[in-house]
């Protein structure tokens, strides 16, 4: 048929990124049915933010052994492969339009190809000095703890020799580990927070193995040097307002610093396309079946909201790939009438921020501060579903709880509340 | 002696209580572990703390200029640094598979050098 050759821009699902989530995705899709799944990934290879991430950590949870990145990410995109999955590499999305992406690569210039249904697996990027507005002057040095990551595990470029890195994120206080092992110096992860923004366990194994100073309450201040940094001036802040402490000021003699201060979602496409983005995550607001306020178009990921751990990227990831499957089929159960997820108490969001009622929902969510026993109770309507206690809640740590359809019969809200 | 230690397997980070005398290598009690692996994580920190090491290698013929290695189970933690400068005399010919052994029997500690990435 001469409509085959017409038509080899038409899939069932296109996936926009190539990282865990995206291949997860693709993964799901197949499984769930769908024939032709696209990915369009900007770099030159897939595998995304995994490529770079060399330490170990990953995969406990979905493999049940200790993998790092790079290996987490082939089994991925060895199962893509085997699956028939299409991608195109080095690929720029521009835009997304009705059932379609405008994209373009070195290979098929400007291109349209038409899907069902949409995927958005972007991923996030980290917050920048201009975003922390850390005043001093502007010299080489200062990096975020992701592109010092890439350049010395991908690109054999080490990028300084005595370090400061601002901000307790897992990603910098993994830089602090792996610059050490690398013969740099790290004086010190300074945190403006009275609490480390990472997980325990990087604390521990990349900061109190190797003896690096961490400075909670402290922030920079100031960044010395005209060419290359030479020094960060350091000082305590107020628990309660964040604002420095005059006098406690204090000067570290370096030619490096490091951001980890957040990552947010990175959702150009999705905002000019018209998707509804939450103002707490940044990202997406979706149902349970990971679907945005447009309905062909769904999202999973650190682009819907930033996890810690990729194990629960490909969870979401690969039920998101299944229900864009079954969108494109025809099959994903529907309602008229969504009903929202409300956070409460210690609960600073909760993500899917709507529920399709009539289905099984797993619902994802942060706690806003640390505490300890404390009580995370569910509410679907005014029933109290679910009770638990927690011994202790973290915000660099997401929690989860599932809420099954019978429950949800009738009401008009689901909340979950941590008190 | 007691010692308090946060289990680094997996991220729930339980705090383990553990009594003993490392020098010997004995163990009299270990509590708050929530599971299997903490009681083997908590055991090895207590007498003798182990880590997987991970770095990189330089490569020839290939697009990339580094591939990603690992230990294939943890090592000695006061072997890390030794561990870095032999990995750093270390480069690999492309092409090399996820799971290819580099160095066998790495710095006498019964695990392999492995790569972790691989090249085509």
């Amino acid at each position: 048929m001469g409509d085959r050759l017409m038509n080899n821009n038409m899939y069932d699902v296109i996936i926009v990124g190539g990282g865990p989530a995206g291949l997860a995705a693709a993964v799901g899709a197949v499984d769930g049915g769908a024939k032709r799944v696209l990915i369009a990934e900007r770099d030159i290879s897939l595998g995304g933010i995994l490529e770079q991430c060399i330490h170990p950590g990953f995969g406990l949870k979905h493999f049940g052994e200790e993998l790092t990145g790079p290996e987490y990410a082939r089994r991925f995109i060895a199962q893509v492969k085997e699956k028939g999955v299409e991608f195109k590499l080095g690929t720029m999305v521009l835009e997304i339009g009705d059932h379609c992406i405008t994209g373009v690569n070195s290979t098929d210039g400007l291109f349209t190809a038409y899907g069902k249904s949409i995927v958005l697996a972007m991923g996030c990027r980290e917050r920048t000095r201009g975003a922390i507005m850390t005043p001093g002057t502007r010299p080489a040095g200062v990096y975020t703890a992701g592109a010092a990551q890439r350049l010395i595990n991908r690109q054999n470029t080490m990028v300084g020799k005595k370090v400061v890195i601002l901000g307790s994120g897992d990603i910098g206080m993994i830089m602090a580990r792996r610059m050490t092992l690398e013969g740099a110096k790290v004086l010190a992860v300074v945190e403006i927070m009275d609490y480390t923004a990472g997980l325990t366990r990087n604390r521990v194994q990349c900061l109190e193995d190797f003896g690096i100073p961490l400075m909670l309450s402290h922030t920079v201040v100031q960044i010395k040097g005209n060419r290359r940094v030479e020094g960060v001036v350091v000082a305590a802040v107020d628990p309660a307002t964040k604002k420095p402490i005059a006098g406690t000021e204090q000067t570290f003699e370096c030619d490096t610093l490091l951001l980890s201060c957040g990552l947010i979602p990175e959702n150009e496409l999705s905002r000019e396309c018209g998707v509804a983005l939450s103002r707490i995550t940044s990202g997406p607001e979706v149902n349970q079946f990971m679907q945005t306020n447009k309905e062909y178009v769904f999202a999973c990921g650190n682009v819907v909201h930033v996890n810690d751990l990729v194990d629960n990227v490909t969870e979401e990831s690969l039920r998101t790939g299944r229900a864009a499957a079954q969108y494109a089929a025809g099959t994903l159960p529907k309602c008229d009438k969504e009903i929202p997820t409300v956070p409460q108490g210690n609960v600073r969001y909760i993500c899917p921020q709507r529920l399709v009622p009539n289905a099984d929902a797993r619902l994802f969510f942060r706690a806003a501060s640390p505490a300890k026993n404390v009580t995370l109770n569910v509410y679907a309507g005014e029933n109290k579903i679910y009770t638990k206690k927690l011994i202790r809640i973290n915000p660099g740590e997401m929690e989860s709880v599932d809420v099954k359809a019978e429950a949800m019969a009738g009401v008009d809200s689901v909340r979950v509340e941590v008190i | 002696m007691e010692k308090k230690i946060i289990c680094i397997t997996c991220p729930k980070g339980c705090v383990i209580t553990v009594n003993g005398d490392p020098e010997k290598g004995t163990i009299d009690s270990l509590e708050g572990n929530e599971c299997r692996r903490g009681d083997t994580y908590a055991r090895n920190e207590f007498i003798h703390p182990v880590r997987i090491l991970t770095s990189s290698v330089k490569t020839e013929g290939c697009a990339a200029p580094l591939m990603a290695v690992r230990t294939s189970a943890p090592i000695p933690k006061e072997l890390l640094f030794a561990g870095m400068e032999e990995i750093k005399k270390i480069t690999v010919k492309a092409p090399v598979a996820v799971g290819d052994v580099l160095v066998e029997n790495f710095l006498g500690t019964g695990a392999n050098l492995v790569a972790a990435g691989s090249i085509e």
